[in-house]
């Protein structure tokens, strides 16, 4: 792996939930271009994790930092909609768009914040056409001129997961976070899915992901994160840590199993 | 400019309502005028709770700012009247952005509470304070500075202008803020956008919305009385957005039309007219929860095929 700039580090971050311990002491460095998938079992910590890192929960202890030009910023506890501002982006687990609008609308909103212009009210929304062929680029990178015109709510499944993923990435962000990108997809979706990640890796993105399917995780990431009660047990390249898999499977009862 | 349907309704619509006098007894011209100046307060209304996603239950609290407002400056302070309504838009602000920053941290039911208290708080003080506002008896001897008629086309003038201009909000960058703030507060957050921000802009747009609309409605009356801040009026202009259809801008102006016309019409046969009103929310609630608008549109697009 090329040793480039860190754009994102955590450090030491602690979450508690009463007496849960949710995250324990996660730390970690994200350089430009890297993927760095996330596994565990359910109530590891993984999505707190995403939450803590884009602005969504405080930590009770810890730093993020994030990449600002030459140096390296503390973003720790600002509130998402800065922490998006300043280039991190996110998907959700359960898809999380707006229902009431059209897939043009809901990607539109993430061009017009990127490009500040949220408070405008001297053009129409649709009256901006230095955003049309980035609009349409995006909607045929993630397979979605055919229902440009559709509403959030009419969509299925997969289509709203890709949505998602779309309004995310149209911020342009340096981190973009996605949380179980392939869940409930079928499996030529999921192929889909993979592909359209395989696509965007490179260049100046860097992504997180929390990802449950070990093959996606074995084909897209550069590296791979196993947390277990809000602990990093390994972190390594993919393969390194897969084969420890003995080790943690033992540790988590099985759960490597579990999960194929 | 792309072709928009509820555009070229809005402005058949505003045409119909400028030749209706033509037609019309005194009387009428006289419920149009309030019929007009509903219409706005709904649309007004509509910005905060159709695109926005916030049901405001005290929205009689800038109806009463505006016309309380006029009325002071130019009853009991003797301003002109460029200066009457500047204090109106004053106090507007000051209500709007007091009750807003106070309210606003709180959205769904605990926000319609908090409204409504807020504007219960008004009406107590407006009772309260009876020097200067005359407490029940309210202010009398507004002056309107023309006949009815003519009245009732200024009114329609800025009531045009007000609802083409919310008509074009909806559909710029800072509507469509509103409406993914509504849709989806914490994705609106996680796309960039400072969702507490939009919705106090929503929330004051709303209210300067109401405010013209009160202070249109003073000299129309020639005298206000305290009702129009009472909580039965925030009511009202709920009532009548859902009425006409929150989905719309033409929906919500619709509303405040037809809620005239079923209040005259009913009140000729009885004095249960709400009865009537009620039966009507209802079956539209179940039947048509999109509004008259709702119905007008799925039946022009039945038509149409």
């Amino acid at each position: 792996m090329s040793r480039a700039e860190e754009v994102l580090v955590a450090e030491g971050l602690h979450k508690w939930f009463g007496k849960l311990h949710a995250v324990d002491g996660v730390s970690f460095r994200l350089r430009r271009g890297e993927v760095l998938s996330i596994v565990g079992p359910n109530g590891a910590g993984k999505t707190t994790l995403l939450n803590l890192i884009s602005g969504v929960v405080k930590p009770d202890a810890g730093r993020v930092l994030l990449r600002r030009g030459g140096e390296l910023i503390d973003i720790t506890g600002r509130p998402p909609h800065e922490v998006t501002r300043l280039g991190l982006g996110r998907s959700f687990q359960i898809p999380n768009i707006f229902d009431g609008l059209t897939v043009e609308e809901n990607i539109l909103i993430s061009l017009l914040t990127r490009t500040g212009r949220t408070g405008v009210v001297r053009r129409g929304y649709r009256d901006f056409p230095e955003l049309d062929e980035e609009l349409r680029e995006i909607m045929e990178t993630f397979g979605l001129g055919e229902v440009r015109g559709r509403l959030g709510s009419e969509l299925s499944h997969g289509m709203r997961k890709k949505l998602d993923i779309a309004v995310s990435f149209a911020l342009k962000p340096m981190v973009l976070l996605l949380d179980e990108p392939t869940s409930g997809l079928t499996q030529g979706e999921k192929r889909d899915m993979v592909d359209l990640i395989k696509g965007l890796r490179g260049g100046d993105y860097s992504f997180i992901i929390v990802e449950h399917d070990l093959d996606v995780v074995r084909e897209v990431s550069d590296s791979l994160i196993v947390m277990h009660e809000g602990r990093v047990l390994a972190h390594d390249e993919p393969e390194k840590v897969l084969q420890m898999s003995e080790v943690i499977s033992a540790y988590l009862g099985g759960y490597h199993e579990a999960i194929r | 400019m792309r072709r928009d349907a509820e555009l070229y309704s809005l402005i058949l619509l505003l045409g119909v309502l400028a030749v209706a006098p033509l037609f019309s007894t005194q009387y009428t011209v006289r419920l149009l005028t309030v019929g007009l100046l509903y219409g706005l307060a709904a649309v007004g209304f509509n910005l905060l709770y159709g695109y926005t996603g916030l049901l405001s239950f005290g929205h009689a609290m800038f109806w009463s700012a505006g016309a309380y407002g006029l009325s002071i400056g130019l009853v009991r302070l003797g301003l002109d009247p460029l200066q009457s309504i500047g204090l109106a838009f004053l106090l507007t602000l000051v209500v709007a952005l007091a009750t807003g920053y106070l309210s606003l941290r709180h959205t769904e039911i605990y926000f319609a509470m908090l409204t409504l208290a807020f504007a219960q708080l008004i009406y107590a003080l407006i009772i309260k304070l009876r020097d200067i506002t005359g407490g029940d008896e309210g202010i009398y001897g507004i002056p309107r500075p023309m006949g009815l008629g003519e009245y009732y086309y200024l009114v329609l003038a800025i009531v045009a202008l007000l609802v083409l201009l919310a008509w074009w909000i909806v559909r710029t960058p800072l509507g469509l803020g509103f409406q993914a703030v509504r849709d989806n507060s914490s994705r609106a957050a996680s796309v960039g956008l400072d969702v507490s921000r939009v919705r106090l802009v929503s929330y004051v747009i709303s209210a300067l919305y109401l405010s013209v609309a009160g202070m249109l409605y003073a000299p129309l009356n020639r005298a206000i009385t305290p009702d129009i801040a009472f909580w039965t009026f925030s009511a009202i202009i709920v009532i009548m957005t859902i009425i006409g259809g929150v989905r719309r801008v033409a929906g919500a102006f619709i509303g405040g039309l037809i809620f005239i016309f079923i209040n005259i019409n009913a009140m000729r046969f009885t004095e249960f007219w709400q009865l009537i009103l009620g039966v009507i929310l209802a079956i539209l609630v179940y039947l048509a929860p999109e509004g008259v608008s709702g119905i007008v549109e799925k039946v022009v697009r039945r038509v149409k095929g």
